[in-house]
């Protein structure tokens, strides 16, 4: 199949380097093609095949005996680990508490915000205004907001009746302040994405149900949301790979990973074996780790859920 | 009917308050970062904290901004999303017009081959490349920073889709009167996706202009750092000092959200465009 | 067509002749390796009889006020010998700067000298003892001038590796406002566990429930572990480093004891990164923390305060801390000039200088007698302590996985005041996970 498939290919460049024409087109397209063809090759393929090997490899900056083949050494360590558990676990953690959430909110105000309101543009800028600014920034100041003593954060927990709490030194609600900066930080891209999808779906639908008497939530479940499925099932998507390689945020707030390793997602850990440690293989191994989860889960997507959108 | 109207309205208040709500708890933090740079370096220690800083000191921001080279982390960023953003749109759109346009044996193949460059994280790529780097004594330049980012199969891939929707009869035309194909691409399809390429532009230059982890992983000294990192050493460094590091958060958002202010619809829909067709 | 696509690709080369121009925009530090670097900015060198300007790379890991003073030292020096050019960059704290010198090891690209910690590591352990010669050669310095104790922490099995210039020592501040607030003398800071714990508690203020003042509190938490490991009597380390010794009934009784301030109320649980902001904002009685913060407490304390040696239980003592000056190999002419700056740092009056900018301890003996020393006592007695517990300062030499074994410390007392472990099975674990590192 393969010959034949390698015969056929050539063929086909035989025959477009004897016409004119199309050899013409080769041309053109092979140089046109290769900037980016060399750019991504040296630094995109021959880093993931150089990883490969890594993370087979007992690999150690500073120690040259160190470098040796130790076939699934390093996959082997990990999944017996306590700590890179845990890494998984705080990852999941944050797309399962985040991710809900934010599809919720996000649809609720895009809701709100859907038909004729006036200030319309007035509120899409102060939603969107965290979307644009530095994520560094942000998560300074929010590492202020949760200081326990000097904060803002429990100020507003004053004003609601409830004690202070030290945030990002408490091991149970470090994670959860840090879904809230993710969260705050990205919701007025969902609204954006949201609000486009709403105002695709015809009024009609609407006015047609409204003559038969559907009231306000069986309007939502029977239009809105089936056919905004596309529009949820993009951000579900986006969102869930985008939460496995959720770093500088965490970095900031918390850079040695949280207390107890409360906040010490996968990243950071790749972060902290290549770069703190030096330990490049096993930290190899760990990003393969991670890219096969998001595989798994992006498959899993196409194959079971995607076929349930309506499009 | 005049029940309605007022339970209408009740509605649109109630909708307006929700809202209302909800740009508070966006704003806030802004607003606490601007009060505080701006506060004393006793004042930041009252609690509960003041919301109107009791004397203004602006020193804080020229304070923040010799601390640390500021200026030079402006220039840097400045320097390597500019140079990525342009160079990823340019080897983008040649690659992005063959993929759409040209035909040749094997076209097809190279196609997938880009299109599976995006699965692939980057935290598996940046180990290797770190260590690329290293062999080519590439660590701490601008170089580490700019060269391994010069192409961008996503938005080859984005201006492919975009390519296709130009009817293919205009290349024909232009063909028929003489018009190369470099200057096709140059005279008509370029100026053509002028909206698709500012969008994505603008998409990518965010994404450099806010990247983290490379630069952080890459630079070693003050002065190749870029924004991000500079702001973030300052954090650890300045550790309490919480006026001059709201001062520097102040520098550093500032004039993302003055261009936010003056284009935001541009940024709105550049983001939301390039977002969905991810 | 074809002209346009030469057009293309001479754009393309010019871009690519543009950006690895832009790499270099000013000097970069010079590769270790390099061939006898290139003057940067020289018109003529067709003359030799003056020393040919030198442009020397070096790193600093300390940031805050002590940052400011190592740059002021540095522009001075650079006043004094116009032909030499600094250039300082501040590498991050002591962690990140250890981790960028690691790389920079492995990718040789070490710049020319500098303020890193854990020296010998980067440069005995390499082979490299450059500052052995040059301390004992005849542009030397008087080592005699220097505490013993220092040159122990620079040595890499027996010879001089790095030198000393910011060393510090764990001292306990005291907010003497809150002490007379409860009633105590403020005069008298306590010397045993036993009289911390007491004050503390008196101290201690609750406001509906909530803790308003804390009693004690630690903003190092892994060097205030040692401390007490050594002041219960114990030892970190065996005499050559090879084998960890901490986890000892010395070791439980200093764990336990820490874990006491915290269920009696005094210290607020695994909040260290706190406690320095909460000591200057007068809302903790008692810090500890390194004699490097005495400046940054006084530029911000509103209050009357005072340094004394941390507390003992069996015996005085502790580790010293700091980073240490290394000179890393270049060529003759750099590695010239780098001594000459080391060496001018550490000068009597340098020393002094940094002492009173920073805090850190003053390394050679001559500084106390200068009277801007004297000058400082009279004025500012929280000095006095961190120097005088240089008598009994130990330490262990360095060794490979020093650093892991902070992170050991600061995660036991993570782990045992938040309750999770006990002091015990804190101890033996971080015993246990030093030992796998060292065989690894």
């Amino acid at each position: 199949m393969q010959a034949k498939g390698k015969v056929g290919f050539l063929k086909q460049l035989k025959h477009s380097l004897e016409r004119p024409l199309l050899r013409q087109d080769l041309m053109a397209g092979v140089t046109y093609l290769l900037p980016s063809a060399v750019v991504l090759l040296a630094f995109v393929i021959l880093p993931v095949v150089m990883a490969l090997v890594l993370s087979f490899s007992k690999w150690e900056l500073l120690s040259v005996e160190g470098r040796k083949f130790i076939g699934l050494g390093n996959y082997t360590y990990l999944i017996t680990n306590k700590e890179f558990w845990n890494t998984i676990k705080n990852t999941i953690y944050f797309g399962a508490v985040k991710i809900p959430a934010d599809i919720v909110l996000s649809l609720l105000v895009a809701m709100l915000l859907n038909g004729s309101i006036r200030g319309l543009s007035f509120y899409r800028t102060i939603y969107f205004l965290p979307v644009i600014t530095s994520t560094v920034a942000v998560s300074a100041v929010w590492r202020y907001m949760y200081d326990p003593n000097f904060g803002f954060a429990n100020v507003v927990l004053k004003w609601m009746g409830v004690g202070p709490q030290t945030w990002l030194y408490d091991p149970k609600l470090a994670m959860i302040s840090v879904i809230l900066v993710a969260l705050w930080k990205g919701l007025g891209y969902d609204i954006i994405i949201y609000l486009a999808g709403l105002q695709s779906i015809p009024r009609m639908y609407y006015e047609a149900a409204s003559i038969d008497g559907a009231n306000a939530w069986q309007k939502f479940w029977k239009i809105t949301w089936p056919l905004l499925s596309p529009v949820t099932y993009f951000i579900f998507v986006m969102s869930i790979i985008n939460s496995f390689k959720v770093f500088s945020q965490i970095h900031v707030l918390t850079p040695k990973g949280g207390p107890l390793k409360s906040t010490e997602v996968m990243v950071l850990y790749i972060y902290r074996t290549a770069f703190q440690e030096f330990r490049f293989g096993r930290a190899a191994a760990a990003a393969f780790i991670l890219f096969a989860i998001v595989m798994a889960i992006t498959q899993f997507q196409r194959r079971v859920i995607e076929p349930r959108v309506h499009y | 009917m005049i029940g309605l109207s007022a339970r209408n309205r009740v509605t649109r208040l109630l909708r307006h308050l929700v809202l209302i709500a909800a740009g508070v708890v966006m704003t806030v933090p802004f607003i606490w970062m601007v009060s505080t740079a701006f506060k004393g370096d006793g004042e930041i220690y009252i609690y509960p904290p003041t919301w109107v800083p009791a004397e203004i000191h602006l020193e804080n921001f020229s304070r923040a901004w010799n601390y640390v080279p500021f200026g030079r982390f402006y220039m840097n960023s400045i320097f390597i999303a500019v140079t990525v953003t342009v160079c990823q749109v340019f080897t983008a759109a040649l690659a992005g017009y063959v993929f759409a346009r040209v035909r040749f044996p094997g076209r097809d193949a190279i196609f997938y081959m880009y299109v599976a460059t995006l699965i692939v994280p980057t935290q598996v790529t940046m180990l290797p490349l770190f260590l690329i780097m290293n062999e080519l004594k590439w660590i701490d330049t601008y170089q580490a920073m700019i060269v391994p980012f010069l192409a961008s199969a996503f938005i080859a891939f984005f201006l492919r889709q975009f390519f296709s929707t130009i009817p293919l009869e205009l290349e024909d035309a232009a063909k028929i009167d003489g018009c190369g194909r470099t200057r096709f691409i140059w005279r008509i399809l370029l100026p053509l996706s002028r909206p698709a390429l500012a969008s994505i532009g603008l998409f990518t230059f965010l994404g450099h202009w806010n990247s983290y982890i490379w630069p952080l992983i890459i630079t070693n000294t003050t002065k190749m750092r870029t924004l991000p990192i500079g702001l973030r050493y300052f954090v650890e460094e300045s550790g309490a000092q919480y006026n001059l590091m709201m001062a520097a958060a102040m520098i550093t958002v500032a004039p993302v959200v003055a261009l936010f202010f003056v284009a935001q619809r541009q940024f709105i829909e550049s983001i939301a465009r390039t977002g969905l067709k991810s | 067509m074809k002209r346009r696509l030469w057009i293309m690709v001479t754009l393309l080369v010019m871009l690519a002749m543009v950006l690895s121009s832009c790499a270099k925009p000013t000097p970069t530090p010079v590769p270790p390796t390099a061939v006898p670097a290139k003057p940067t900015a020289v018109p003529k060198p067709t003359e030799p009889p003056k020393p040919e300007p030198v442009t020397i790379s070096i790193w600093y890991a300390v940031g805050g006020k002590s940052g400011e003073a190592f740059v002021g030292l540095v522009e001075d020096f650079m006043v004094e010998y116009p032909d030499i050019t600094v250039e300082a960059t501040y590498s991050g704290n002591y962690g990140e700067t250890a981790q960028k010198t690691m790389a920079a090891v492995a990718s040789d690209t070490l710049p020319n000298g500098g303020l890193i910690p854990a020296g010998p590591l980067w440069t005995g352990r390499e082979g490299n003892f450059l500052i052995d010669e040059y301390v004992k050669g005849p542009d030397g310095l008087d080592m005699d001038d220097f505490w013993p104790v220092l040159w122990t922490y620079n040595e890499w099995e027996g010879k001089i590796a790095s030198l000393p210039f910011n060393n510090s020592t764990l001292v306990l501040y005291y907010n003497k406002a809150l002490m007379e607030q409860a009633g105590l003398d403020p005069e008298k800071p306590p010397e045993t566990w036993d009289e911390l714990k007491s004050m503390a508690a008196q101290i201690v203020e609750k406001a509906q429930g909530e803790t308003k003042v804390w009693g004690v509190d630690t903003n190092s938490p892994d060097w205030t572990l040692k401390y007490l490991i050594i002041g219960a009597g114990g030892r970190i380390m065996n005499e050559d480093s090879s084998e960890p010794t901490f986890a000892s009934e010395a070791g439980y009784e200093a764990l336990t004891w820490w874990k006491s301030l915290v269920d009696e109320g005094l210290m607020p649980p695994a909040q260290h990164g706190e406690a320095r902001n909460l000591f200057i904002a007068g809302n903790l009685g008692f810090l500890f923390s390194s004699t490097g913060s005495v400046g940054t407490v006084t530029g911000g304390a509103q209050f009357d305060w005072g340094t004394t040696y941390v507390p003992m239980n069996e015996r005085y003592g502790g580790t010293v801390g700091g980073a240490a000056l290394c000179l890393f190999p270049s060529d003759q002419a750099h590695e010239d000039a780098t001594w000459t700056f080391l060496k001018w740092m550490l000068s009597t009056e340098n020393v002094v200088r940094w002492t009173l900018a920073t805090g850190y301890v003053p390394v050679r003996k001559s500084a106390l007698e200068h009277p801007d020393m004297q000058a400082l006592f009279a004025d500012a007695p929280q000095y006095r302590a961190g120097f005088a517990q240089l008598e009994y300062a130990m330490c262990y030499p360095h060794f490979w996985e020093m650093g892991g074994m902070d992170g050991y410390f600061a995660g036991a007392l993570e782990n045992v005041e938040l309750g999770v472990m006990g002091p015990k099975e804190a101890l033996d674990d971080a015993d246990a996970k030093l030992r796998t590192d060292m065989t690894d």
